[in-house]
């Protein structure tokens, strides 16, 4: 009897959870269009399949029109591109993620570049970049949906580097991929 | 009598402990809902199609039952629904663990990538569990 009793206690408390948990998620919808960037529930992948802010940057537009905008540009590199990219020696390579994560794990000769610490990370290469401004630099960050890439991409361009790529599938795809991995 | 006084300060004060924990946590992954969404993804867990809506639905789940710890009615509720996310944080960082994945947590915004990051969220996600547990056994008393 008390175990019958115990039961629908937590039954009715479930139900509660599921009535908040209904109406948080419409409040944070709701409010996360409010945004002035608001984080896309679901948009377009290079490849068509249905992903998550796989482009969306918030100062550049969103989804579908950012994808072409990158395509427009040649701006943005599939895992193939990005290793011809690297076996073509076109230029640097530069990992936006914090330099924690970077020492454990980066892509093959990619230089540490965070977004974190942009400015102190950047006087370190500053020179190697500078050699030629106008070579190509892939940056790429965790995945697809990080945005650090994205930043740093805009530190670059207004300091006067023109030809910037973006390997937007970053770490998780490399990594994925059972792609060579080094570590400092 | 006085234990039972007691209880309902060590209770009170619980319930505040936790409320402005989840609060907190959730406020900051609110703010950047973009970084979150990648500390989501990185456990390589959910299908890509729900990493955003998780993203979005989480920290609005932690601040809403932050505020609600603070209110005698509902605290119980409330004390449920963090139990039940410590038990997905929990489950998501074995995952993590099992898998050796180097994710950043995104337990309080970002910034604990390490492996040693993974652990250190799991021993308090343990603690939020056992205290969140214990609030809702005595709120459903009291």
């Amino acid at each position: 009897m008390s175990r019958n009793k115990t039961l629908s206690a937590l039954v009715e408390d479930l139900r509660g959870v599921a009535f908040l948990l209904l109406c948080v998620t419409l409040a944070a919808l709701a409010v996360n269009q409010m945004r002035k960037n608001p984080l896309p529930l679901v948009s377009l992948s290079d490849n068509g399949m249905a992903t998550t802010s796989a482009m969306h940057f918030p100062s550049e537009g969103t989804g579908r029109n950012q994808v072409e905008t990158n395509r427009a540009m040649g701006s943005h590199l599939t895992l193939a591109e990005f290793q011809d990219f690297l076996a073509e020696k076109r230029g640097h390579v530069l990992d936006a993620r914090s330099g924690a994560v970077y020492r454990l794990g980066h892509i093959p000769g990619a230089l540490s570049l965070p977004r974190e610490n942009f400015e102190s990370a950047y006087a370190r290469i500053q020179d190697l970049l500078e050699t030629d401004k106008d070579r190509p630099l892939a940056v790429y960050c965790n995945s697809r949906s990080c945005t650090d890439s994205e930043h740093v991409r805009k530190e670059l361009l207004s300091r006067g580097y023109s030809q910037i790529l973006m390997f937007k599938g970053g770490w998780v795809v490399w990594s994925q991929s059972g792609l060579p991995e080094e570590k400092e | 009598m006085t234990s039972r006084v007691a209880e309902r300060w060590i209770l009170l004060v619980l319930r505040i402990g936790l409320g402005t924990v989840f609060i907190y946590a959730g406020a900051l992954k609110w703010s950047d809902p973009w970084k979150f969404a990648e500390a989501v993804a990185a456990y390589k867990i959910l299908p890509e199609s729900l990493v955003n809506v998780v993203a979005l639905v989480l920290p609005m789940l932690e601040m809403g039952a932050g505020l609600l710890m603070f209110t005698e009615k509902w605290a119980k509720i409330a004390a449920l629904i963090i139990v039940l996310m410590c038990l997905v944080f929990f489950t998501a960082l074995v995952w993590a663990i099992v898998h050796h994945l180097q994710v950043d947590c995104g337990c309080f915004g970002s910034g604990e990538s390490t492996v040693l990051g993974t652990w250190l969220p799991l021993g308090r996600d343990l603690v939020l569990l056992v205290t969140a547990t214990w609030v809702y056994l005595r709120a459903r008393t009291s």
